[in-house]
């Protein structure tokens, strides 16, 4: 039974999104729950992809490849979850910050943290203070991203965590940003919870502000 | 020589002290019991106390400062009159959906049209008609507005119009939120204003009612207020700000403290009858708390002294749980000791019950009518008002006289918590005059209290009363260690530690057959003061190897730090840039104005800001006013390899000191 979780685990980290798929149905087809498929097969998967890209083992194009393979797995898994199976009921708003369009970080960190069981909203690049305040009170969510790729627009990441201040909602939700002119003394500054330098550490950070929290 | 009069109302005691401004040599002392149902009466009694020595005439005095629980005590309480909350720009589906109607205070609040953004600009216009309507049916109804915009501090001018408008229509006093603060959180603002509305009618009265006592004694000097900070405003402008006034007393004894000891840094253990207060000054100047006042389980947003405060004082009433260890505190209770000397049949009462086996929870314990009946009272509880009418009676005795007395204890809680009745016990007040360490009141009570609970846990009167004593002490090291940890880091939970737990357990002498010895060391002196200290403090110094000092006249110390305390106003100016490099924007307490360069904008801000702040400061009460002006620019440097920084703002703080202004006109 674990050597089909591990060989998805390993076609997954190849990429192999059709055969992902395939053994996904494989391993349910033979009676195993699917919390364990996900947790075994996909999120392991993953886990090791996040740590090879951190260590520089991995590059961009291949991390997103992956991701493919575990979306595929994940589509036949989703409607068979029930609420006991997801490791965590953490959800993370992102989105890119005013004034700027850049995605493809972004992108990369939103698909990183699915593949660690988080549920994610993404809302989009060009994201109003306000529309992150909107996003927090519709959705609940624990954490807050926000990414930034310009000089001029980092600033913006002050003014929505200002925005969340004076709705009373800052302390609800941890708040991380990111992007290539943002460091960890500008989120200090700007009094963010947490910085990362790329989306595999993203995962991380988040998973100890999420449990944290709890 | 300048004559100053320092008044403090404690939670126990009132106290007054004439002091010499100049060297603040303590002249003359004087205590009463604080009279919590109308202050001014224990303030009375105490100011005319301190003179009793004849040798100073009231006439005499220059300066008058008073230091008062009223505030604090209103909010925990839950009282205050009648106000109205008008809130512009809020959103109440938000406030609704994180229940935050909570944090309002009021239940009369009127949501108005209106509001800025985070950078002062404006997001709708001020609905002026639906503001005029609603202060108008409320003319009658309020003592008092309060006012809150969104984003108001960023940008004042709502705010400002509605309390023109209020003023203008019902001439009631009006509290907005850009005069209490600058920072953000619409609801913490709210919580602050309409706590600060709510106060006004009360302090105005205390205040009257003070200025009175003080005519009545021929004293003609003017009356400053101490702030929750420690520094001096003039009465009539605290009666405008009362919610300022929270924690002045804390405030006061770390200042006075401060005076007495002569220190630089130090910690300051302040121990009453009911409480202990820590806190820690630097340069002279009480830390404040960052995040801003917690009183009575309201969040504000008041910056004023951060103490902790811990439900341990001399009068805690020392009890026994379920299983055979005992606790002290939280309540407070009269000790035996003073209930003995006032009323001496409590000694028989006591003798009879070290003899006869009583149920555990009752022994030892006393009730006692503290004020005439009143309110809405039931027929049991009016029974056992007419058995205390005669004098106090043992807990014991009122379970045996009524029907369903189990029920007993539970109904003297209650008219405890009305303050119609107060309860008498074993204290370590009483712990020290069976030690010999303390001899004001009827020792032999005190040694029947302990015999009797000492029984109950196996040990002698005499072993028992040191390790009450000693369990104070090692108390007041744990809270000064939570307290230098929590301010440094985050707060320990001692309970969840094991390994702080075992740790702390070495450091203070336990577990002495460990191989394992600890030692902790405060770097700063304790500079304790507070009746109790002499007896408790020592212990806990010596356990923190660091050095006490327990300055003269420390039972005063509050009193005299009333007095001692400055006039200081201090006025936070930012300057933000406008977006996409259009300028930058200076946001002054009055409004806003926009720049083409940063220094233009930090230059006008010198200039207009520091007159403002002086002219402020006199108001106040100051002479002698001094301005001085910090600047923090807020840049961080870029990442990704960019030589480049990116400006976030300038923060100019402005700061006024200045001595309060006496009747002879200058100081020195």
């Amino acid at each position: 039974m674990a050597d089909i979780l591990q060989e998805i685990a390993s076609k997954l980290y190849d990429g192999e999104d059709k055969e992902v798929a395939a053994l996904v149905q494989q391993a349910l087809d033979t009676g195993m729950n699917p919390g364990e498929v996900l947790q075994g097969g996909l999120i392991a998967g993953m886990d090791e992809v996040g740590k090879d890209f951190k260590a520089g083992e991995l590059y961009v194009p291949e991390v997103l490849v992956a991701a493919r393979a575990m979306h595929a797995g994940m589509d036949i898994l989703r409607p068979l979850l029930t609420e006991g199976d997801t490791p965590t009921t953490s959800k993370y708003v992102i989105g890119t910050v005013k004034g700027d369009l850049h995605d493809i970080g972004k992108n990369l960190v939103k698909m990183m943290l699915e593949g660690a069981g988080f549920e994610t909203i993404d809302l989009g690049t060009d994201v109003l203070a306000e529309d992150f305040v909107a996003a927090v009170r519709e959705h609940q969510p624990n954490l807050v991203g926000m990414s930034a790729l310009l000089t001029t627009t980092m600033v913006q990441m002050k003014a929505a965590i200002e925005a969340l201040e004076e709705a009373g909602l800052r302390e609800s939700v941890k708040v991380m940003i990111g992007g290539a002119p943002v460091t960890a003394a500008f989120a200090e500054e700007i009094g963010a919870d947490a910085y990362a330098p790329d989306a595999a550490t993203a995962v991380d950070v988040a998973r100890s502000l999420a449990s944290a929290a709890a | 020589m300048t004559l100053a009069l320092g008044i403090d109302t404690g939670g126990t005691y009132t106290d007054a002290v004439l002091v010499d401004h100049a060297s603040s040599d303590v002249l003359a002392s004087a205590k009463a019991l604080t009279t919590r149902h109308d202050l001014s009466i224990g303030i009375g009694q105490a100011v005319a106390a301190v003179f009793g020595g004849g040798d100073v005439s009231p006439a005499n005095v220059d300066l008058v400062a008073l230091s008062t629980t009223l505030a604090t005590n209103a909010i925990v309480e839950g009282q205050g009159s009648p106000v109205c909350l008008l809130l512009i720009g809020y959103d109440p589906a938000l406030i609704q959906q994180y229940g935050f109607e909570r944090e309002l205070v009021t239940q009369d609040v009127v949501y108005l049209r209106g509001g800025h953004d985070g950078a002062g600009d404006e997001v709708e216009p001020l609905d002026e008609v639906a503001a005029r309507e609603a202060i108008l049916a409320r003319r009658d109804q309020v003592e008092a507005f309060a006012v809150s915009g969104y984003f108001g501090v960023r940008n004042p001018a709502h705010e400002r119009r509605i309390k023109a408008l209020a003023e203008e229509l019902t001439g009631l006093p009006v509290t907005c939120g850009h005069d209490l603060t600058t920072r953000l959180n619409s609801v913490r603002r709210a919580t602050t204003v309409a706590l600060n509305a709510r106060l006004i009618p009360l302090l105005r009265e205390l205040i009257a009612t003070v200025q009175r006592t003080l005519d009545e004694q021929g004293i003609t000097a003017p009356l400053m207020t101490v702030k929750g900070d420690g520094s001096l405003v003039r009465a009539e402008w605290a009666m405008r700000r009362p919610i300022e006034t929270i924690l002045s007393g804390p405030a006061a004894s770390v200042v006075g403290a401060w005076h007495l000891a002569g220190e630089g840094d130090m910690w300051v253990v302040d121990m009453g009858g009911t409480t202990t207060d820590i806190a820690v000054l630097h340069d002279g100047r009480p830390r404040l708390s960052p995040e801003g006042a917690r009183v009575g389980g309201w969040r504000t947003m008041v910056e004023a002294v951060d103490v902790h405060t811990v439900g341990l004082g001399g009068d805690s009433q020392v009890q026994l749980d379920g299983q055979n260890q005992f606790t002290i505190g939280p309540r407070r209770v009269v000790p035996l000791c003073l209930l003995a000397s006032e009323y001496p049949q409590v000694v028989d009462e006591l003798r009879r019950q070290v003899t006869a086996r009583q149920r555990e929870g009752l022994a030892g314990q006393f009730a006692m009518a503290q004020r005439p009946p009143s309110g809405p009272l039931s027929d049991s509880e009016r029974a056992l008002l007419r058995h205390l009418a005669a004098g106090p009676q043992s807990l014991a005795f009122l379970v045996n006289a009524q029907r369903y007395g189990s029920l007993v204890v539970r109904q003297i809680e209650g008219l405890e918590a009305r303050r119609l009745v107060t309860r008498a016990g074993f204290t370590p007040t009483d712990a020290l005059h069976v030690l010999g360490r303390f001899r004001l009141w009827d020792a032999a009570a005190s040694h029947l209290g302990a015999e009797i609970l000492a029984a109950q846990v196996g040990l002698s009167p005499q072993s028992f009363c040191e390790q009450v004593a000693g369990d104070v002490s090692g108390r007041v090291t744990r809270e000064l260690v939570s307290k230098v940890l929590s301010d440094e880091s985050g707060t320990p939970d001692w309970e969840r530690e094991p390994s702080a737990v075992a740790l702390l357990s070495r450091a203070l002498g336990g577990a002495p057959e460990s191989d394992l010895a600890c030692q902790l060391t405060l770097r700063q002196p304790v500079v304790a003061v507070g009746a109790p200290v002499e007896a408790y403090l020592p212990g806990a110094a010596r356990q923190l190897h660091t050095e006490l000092v327990i300055p003269r006249a420390a039972e005063v110390a509050s009193a005299v730090g009333a007095v001692a305390g400055s006039v200081v106003q201090q006025l936070q100016v930012t300057i933000r840039p406008i977006e996409a490099g259009q300028g930058f924007r200076l946001h002054l307490p009055d409004g806003v104005r926009d720049f083409c360069s940063l220094e233009e904008s930090v230059a006008y801000a010198q200039e207009v800001v520091p007159h403002q702040l002086e002219k402020l400061s006199r108001q106040v009460g100051a002479d002698q006013v001094e301005v001085r002006v910090g600047r923090v620019d807020q840049t961080v440097s870029v990442g990704g390899g960019w030589q480049q920084e990116v400006y976030l703002g300038t923060l100019l703080t402005f700061t006024a000191v200045g001595r309060p202004g006496t009747a002879q006109g200058t100081t020195n």
